[in-house]
This record gives structure tokens, C-alpha cells and sequence, in this order.
């Protein structure tokens, strides 16, 4: 019971946010879900980090379910256009429930050694025994994302949700599915935009590791929603390609920044990465201003408890919690002068060259470490060939052909495309930079980091090489999104002006 | 073309599924049904070295006495590395249902190793190995369990014959002490009365 009431709490709380924000349709169950899932982390590390209050997820899941309806009951009552039709909602529901009790009766479910590490954090929270039995380890290499999601099962003495990560695959896959109709896709006739579709959706399920990450008690699939979330609105937003969505699009975008900080030890990187195309964007200063206070607001207030946990064990803070301390109070500081106007806007094409520059920065970075300590790169580069090519990853041969996809999206211009594109190859040289700073060199073999790490981008990337074949596949002359959004060139900024009005 | 393409990465993807499932240990194939959520089980059945060498002292207790205070004094080995003492503090916690871990002051180690001979009374035990060190749990046979077997085989036991920690049984108290190179976790009423009224205290 308790792991049907988690589930449809954050369904039911992401469904509110989002349609109170403007969505509606056929997308909202499938976006709904993922937004309540990231509110609920982003409510649950708030408890986390606020002395005195309980990590019980019982406060959390209220609070998930509670806050966006109490918002869409006022929405309401004021006369906005929020409703919804009554026997869809309860068809979604029960489609919810039902997934629930299925999943818990087939009992399927994929694990390894560090699951259990997870798991212990996710015991301690529920029992509100967090804040002072975690130790400096757990704090910093096993982070509150995954812990936080499977809270609610030990409530009543399991460790885990058996429903929530498989449905949480399903809602990812409807997020890129939305991404492509909602973005890629306009312009295109029906029977294209099916097949586009239809594509994007099997490249996704047919993945071996796609269906073992649905079904894996870690925080991969989290990761990867996150990342295509936080990636896909900016995109969207900054295409003007769904004016009607603009709203729940910047909602979407700003409640799973939480999420993605705090889902993986680099989360601080991951998400500067993953918003650094939307704040050089053309949004209005003010929601650039808002998505750069949120990354500082909550990286600064999880790299403090991490800092205050630190000071309370004894121990000495080490570099992992005072550089995102210290790029969390960047953000801050960026976030004020952005929106009181002292930071100028940086103008195309400058801005493209920003982000030229900040991947060759990673990329000149792996270069010296390599220089330095070369076997630590060239061990992980031979495991890293292993698992892709040799077969130790368990991947077959789907990563490295959804990399020469990739390689041949790269070659294709579409609308911003820059914003989609940026995470994704920025991933490869972070993702090396790290083997630097964690404990050693990737190696082969289906456990490895890194190997599991590559779901954090294959729904992003399945998306990437989707929004380059509908570039192709658009007839000549065809606008592919509104006025303004071009590959290149100067958008109108004042488009968006009255969304956060 | 493009739709060729992607068909073909799809086509790619079915082929080698089944593969990939044959080559997988169980625990990391796509579509593993262990037949059982219980994540005791789980530990016990898809990563039995590891994880019972490492949180096995955590598991058992778990299941002879949830909700259990747990002693240990701050002059003994376990809590010489602050890491290590963090990491076995959490696993009790999370895995052995212990309500409160209380580390106290004094050299009582060997009054408390003086005191009792735990060889009997142990009732659970494990070798300990590459992940962890070797450990063993003595309890008060006037507390139960009643039915008792080799002590190494506890775990397997008691998972096979469905026990589930039973939190509404009263909370019991043990101490943690290092005992010829074996982590024990002992009942305090084994103890003489004074000794445990003074970790008690």
C-alpha cells in the first residue's frame, strides 16, 4: 500500500504542477510523473539540509502531493483554464495504480554491490537518523537522489519501491517522445512524425542496458531522465518550437535541477554543464537569473550539510565539498548580477564560442592530467573500448552504433541544436576528467563507473540523433520553429518576456 | 535512409539482446527475476561474498534483535579508524535495525572479554574475508532464539526459513568488542550485572 500511495503522490503532485503551469493532453501523465519524482527530491533534500526538520518521507510525499495541489485548486477556484476531464484523469490513475501492482507482482529487479550502499542511506533517512548517523563516505559518494526515491519502502521494513524505477523508464521514454513532437517534429507530415517516433522509442526499449537500467536499483536512470529533462526544455524553450508550453517547459526545467545535483557525486558539473547553453541563451534575463539561482541555492545549501557533516565527524573538508561550495556561491552571485541587469547578455555568436570554449577547457584539462599521471587515462580508454566494443560492458554493439549516429548528427544543423548537442560531447571529456578525481582509472567489466554512467546521456542522445533525422527529413524552406529560432543568429529576446510575468 | 538506418541500430539492438542476457550474471541481465524483493535475500543469493562478508554481522543482527542498542567502547580497535567505525555504524543501522549505537569511554574490553565466555552463546558467525573482518553474535539463550544450528549457517537458515525482523519485540542491548580477531557482538546480560549496568550508564 505504502509503495502505491509514494507513487501516485508524486504522479499526482507532478501531474498539478505541470497542468497548473499550462500543460495538457496526452503528454502530461508521462511528464507528469517525471516532475513529481523531482519534486519530491528537490522537497526531500530541503528537509535534508533544514536543521530540526524529519527526513520522514511520509512529510515528503505530503508535501509532494500537497503543494501543486493546493496550487491547482486555487489555480482553479480563480477561474484558470486548469481543469481536466475527469474519466481521463481516472483512467491515468488507475493506468498508474495498475502499473504499481504489475510491477510488484512480476517482482522484477537488477542490483549490484554499491545498490546496497544506496540502500543503507535511503534506511537512514526513513528513519530520520540521517543528518546524524550518515557517514563522511555515504555523504559524499552515494547522494541523496536514489536514497530519497526508495525512502517510502522502509516504512513499512522493505528497502526499496519495486514499481518506481520502470516507471519512471517508461515516463523517460515519453519525455523524448514529447521532446521530438513537441520540438523536432513540427513540419513534418504525420505518417514522418510516427515513424520519427516509432524510431526514437525503439532505439530506447530495444537497448539491452536501457531495460536493465528500468529495473536497476541505482540512481543511472534517474540521472538520465534528469539530463534529457534539464537539456530538452532549455532546447525547447529556446526554439520557441512549443510557445504553448512554454510555462510547464520552465517549470519542468527548474524542478528537476534539484534532482539532477544531487543525484550523482558530480552532479555540481553535470548540471553546469547541462544549463551552461541556457543561461548564454536568448531567455529572458530573469529566468536565466532564476534556473542559476536554484543550481546555487541548492547546491550551496547540500554542499553545506556535506560540510557541516564533515565538521560534526571530526574530519577534514575536502576538495568535492568545497568546489561546488564555491561554484554554488558563483551561481548565486551570477544569478543577483543577471537579474538586477550588471551582467551583459553575451551576444551570438560569442555565445556559441562560449561553449566551444568551455569544451575545449575540459578537453585542455584531460590533456594535462594526462600529461601528468598518462596511465590513469590510457587504462580507462582500453576498459572503456572493452566494454563498448569487446562486449564487458554488456552494451553489445548499441552504444558504439548509437555513437556513430551520433557522430553523423553532428554533421546536421538544426535550430540550437548547440543546447542538445553541448552536454552530450562534453560528457565524454568530463567523464575521463573524473577517473582523475575519484579513485582510480575506469577498467572493463559491467560494473565500471563509467560503463554505467553512459545511460546518463543515451536518452539524450537517442534524442540528439532524432532532432538531426527530422532536420533532414523537413522539405526544403520548411520553418522549422518560430521566428527568431534560427541555427544561427540572433533570436528575439523579448519573446518570452511575459513568462515569468 | 534515415529510416533505414535507425532501423538497422534497432535490428542491432534485438539481435544481440538475448545474447547479452546469456552472457550477464544474473543479478545485471535486463530481465532478472530473483523471486523474492526481500533485499536480505537478494544480498544473500546474487552477491553472497561481498555483501555477507561486509554487512553480514548487520544482517544477522538484524534478524535476532531489530530495534537493538549496540555498545562499543571507544578504546578498541573498532573504533580506531573514524572511517571504518562511520561505515559499520551505518550498516547497523540500516541493515541491523539498531535504534541507537552508544560509544563510551573506559578500557572495558578486557573486563568484558574476562567476564563471559562468548564460545557458547554464539549464534551467528561469519568468516569474514576480503570485505570484511571475520565477526560473530552471542545472545542470551534465556532470550532466544530457541532453535539454534552452526552459527555460520545463521543467515542462510534463517532467510530459508522465512524469519522476518520482528520490530515489535523488546529492544535488547549488546556490546561490540574485538575478540581474537573477531568482531563480537554480545548480549550485555551475559555480562555480570554491574558491568552492564555500567555501559548501560
Amino acid at each position: 500500500m505504502i509503495e502505491l500511495i509514494s507513487v501516485l503522490a508524486m504522479f499526482l503532485g507532478g501531474c498539478a504542477l505541470l497542468r497548473t503551469a499550462g500543460l495538457r493532453g496526452w503528454v502530461l501523465p508521462g511528464l507528469g510523473l517525471v516532475a513529481g519524482v523531482a519534486l519530491y527530491i528537490a522537497i526531500g533534500v530541503v528537509q535534508v539540509v533544514t536543521p530540526v526538520v524529519p527526513t520522514s518521507p511520509i512529510l515528503t510525499l505530503a508535501l509532494t502531493a500537497a503543494l501543486p495541489g493546493a496550487w491547482w485548486l486555487w489555480s482553479l477556484r480563480r477561474g484558470r483554464a486548469v481543469g481536466v476531464s475527469a474519466p481521463l484523469a481516472g483512467l491515468s490513475v488507475a493506468a498508474v495504480a495498475g502499473a504499481v501492482v504489475l510491477f510488484r507482482a512480476v517482482s522484477l529487479v537488477t542490483y549490484h554491490s554499491d545498490t546496497f550502499t544506496y540502500l543503507m542511506a535511503s534506511r537512514l533517512l526513513a528513519d530520520d537518523a540521517y543528518k546524524t548517523g550518515i557517514s563522511t563516505y555515504l555523504v559524499t559518494n552515494r547522494v541523496l537522489g536514489m536514497p530519497l526515491l526508495h525512502a517510502p519502502a522502509n516504512l513499512v521494513g522493505d528497502y526499496y519501491l519495486q514499481s518506481i524505477s520502470p516507471l519512471l523508464a517508461l515516463a523517460t521514454v515519453v519525455t523524448v517522445v514529447w521532446f521530438i513532437h513537441a520540438g523536432a517534429a513540427r513540419g513534418l507530415d504525420r505518417a514522418t512524425r510516427v515513424v520519427l517516433i516509432a524510431a526514437a522509442v525503439l532505439l530506447l526499449v530495444s537497448n539491452n542496458r536501457f531495460v536493465f537500467n528500468a529495473f536497476y536499483l541505482n540512481g543511472h536512470l534517474l540521472q538520465g531522465a534528469l539530463v534529457l529533462v534539464v537539456v530538452g526544455c532549455g532546447w525547447l524553450l529556446a526554439t520557441r518550437a512549443a510557445r504553448d508550453s512554454t510555462a510547464p517547459m520552465m517549470a519542468l526545467q527548474i524542478v528537476a535541477i534539484p534532482g539532477l545535483l544531487v543525484t550523482r557525486p558530480e552532479g555540481p558539473l553535470v548540471t553546469a554543464l547541462a544549463l551552461l547553453p541556457t543561461w548564454i541563451s536568448d531567455l529572458p534575463d530573469r529566468y536565466r537569473a532564476l534556473t542559476m539561482a536554484v543550481a546555487g541555492g541548492y547546491g550551496g545549501a547540500w554542499f553545506g550539510f556535506q560540510a557541516w557533516v564533515y565538521a560534526d565527524r571530526g574530519a577534514d573538508l575536502p576538495v568535492s565539498v568545497l568546489g561546488p561550495l564555491a561554484l554554488s556561491v558563483g551561481l548565486l552571485v551570477g544569478a543577483g548580477l543577471i537579474a538586477t541587469g550588471r551582467l551583459p547578455r553575451i551576444a551570438p555568436p560569442v555565445d556559441r564560442w562560449a561553449l566551444w570554449l568551455a569544451e575545449i577547457g575540459l578537453w585542455l584539462a584531460l590533456f594535462a592530467l594526462a600529461v601528468r599521471e598518462p596511465g590513469n587515462l590510457k587504462q580507462s580508454v582500453v576498459g572503456t573500448e572493452r566494454n563498448i566494443l569487446g562486449g564487458d560492458g554488456l552494451w553489445g554493439l548499441s552504444l558504439f552504433i548509437l555513437g556513430l549516429l551520433v557522430l553523423a548528427a553532428l554533421a546536421v544543423r538544426s535550430p540550437r541544436r548547440e543546447m542538445l548537442r553541448f552536454p552530450l560531447t562534453t560528457f565524454v571529456p568530463l567523464s575521463f576528467l573524473l577517473a582523475y578525481l575519484r579513485e582510480g582509472a575506469y577498467h572493463a567489466g559491467y560494473g565500471d563507473s563509467l560503463n554505467r554512467m553512459w545511460m546518463h546521456v543515451l536518452p539524450l542522445a537517442v534524442l540528439f540523433v532524432m532532432v538531426a533525422a527530422a532536420s533532414v527529413l523537413k522539405p526544403k524552406g520548411e520553418p522549422t520553429t518560430s521566428p527568431g529560432a534560427t541555427d544561427r543568429g540572433p533570436v528575439d529576446a523579448t519573446v518570452h518576456r511575459g513568462d515569468l510575468a | 535512409v534515415v529510416a533505414a538506418v535507425v532501423l538497422v541500430a534497432v535490428a542491432v539492438n534485438l539481435v544481440q539482446f538475448a545474447g547479452i542476457e546469456r552472457d550477464s550474471p544474473a543479478n545485471v541481465g535486463a530481465i532478472h527475476q530473483p523471486g523474492t524483493h526481500d533485499l536480505r535475500e537478494l544480498m544473500y543469493h546474487g552477491c553472497a561474498v561481498r555483501c555477507l562478508q561486509r554487512y553480514g554481522v548487520s544482517i544477522a543482527l538484524g534478524l535476532i534483535a531489530p530495534g537493538s542498542r549496540v555498545v562499543v567502547p571507544d578504546s578498541g580497535p573498532l573504533t580506531a579508524d573514524r572511517n571504518l567505525a562511520e561505515e559499520l555504524f551505518v550498516e547497523l543501522r540500516a541493515f541491523g535495525g539498531v535504534e541507537r549505537i552508544d560509544v563510551v569511554g573506559g578500557d572495558v574490553t578486557a573486563r568484558i572479554l574476562g567476564a563471559v565466555d562468548p564460545t557458547p552463546h554464539i549464534l551467528a558467525s561469519g568468516a569474514g574475508g576480503t570485505y570484511g573482518d571475520p565477526w560473530a553474535i552471542a545472545v542470551d539463550p534465556a532470550r532466544g532464539p530457541a532453535s539454534r544450528g552452526d552459527p555460520p549457517d545463521f543467515i542462510r537458515r534463517s532467510l530459508q526459513a522465512g524469519v522476518r525482523p520482528d520490530r515489535t519485540a523488546p529492544a535488547r542491548e549488546f556490546v561490540m568488542v574485538r575478540w581474537n580477531a573477531v568482531d563480537l557482538v554480545l548480549e550485555t546480560s551475559l555480562l555480570p550485572a554491574d558491568l552492564a549496568a555500567e555501559l548501560r550508564s
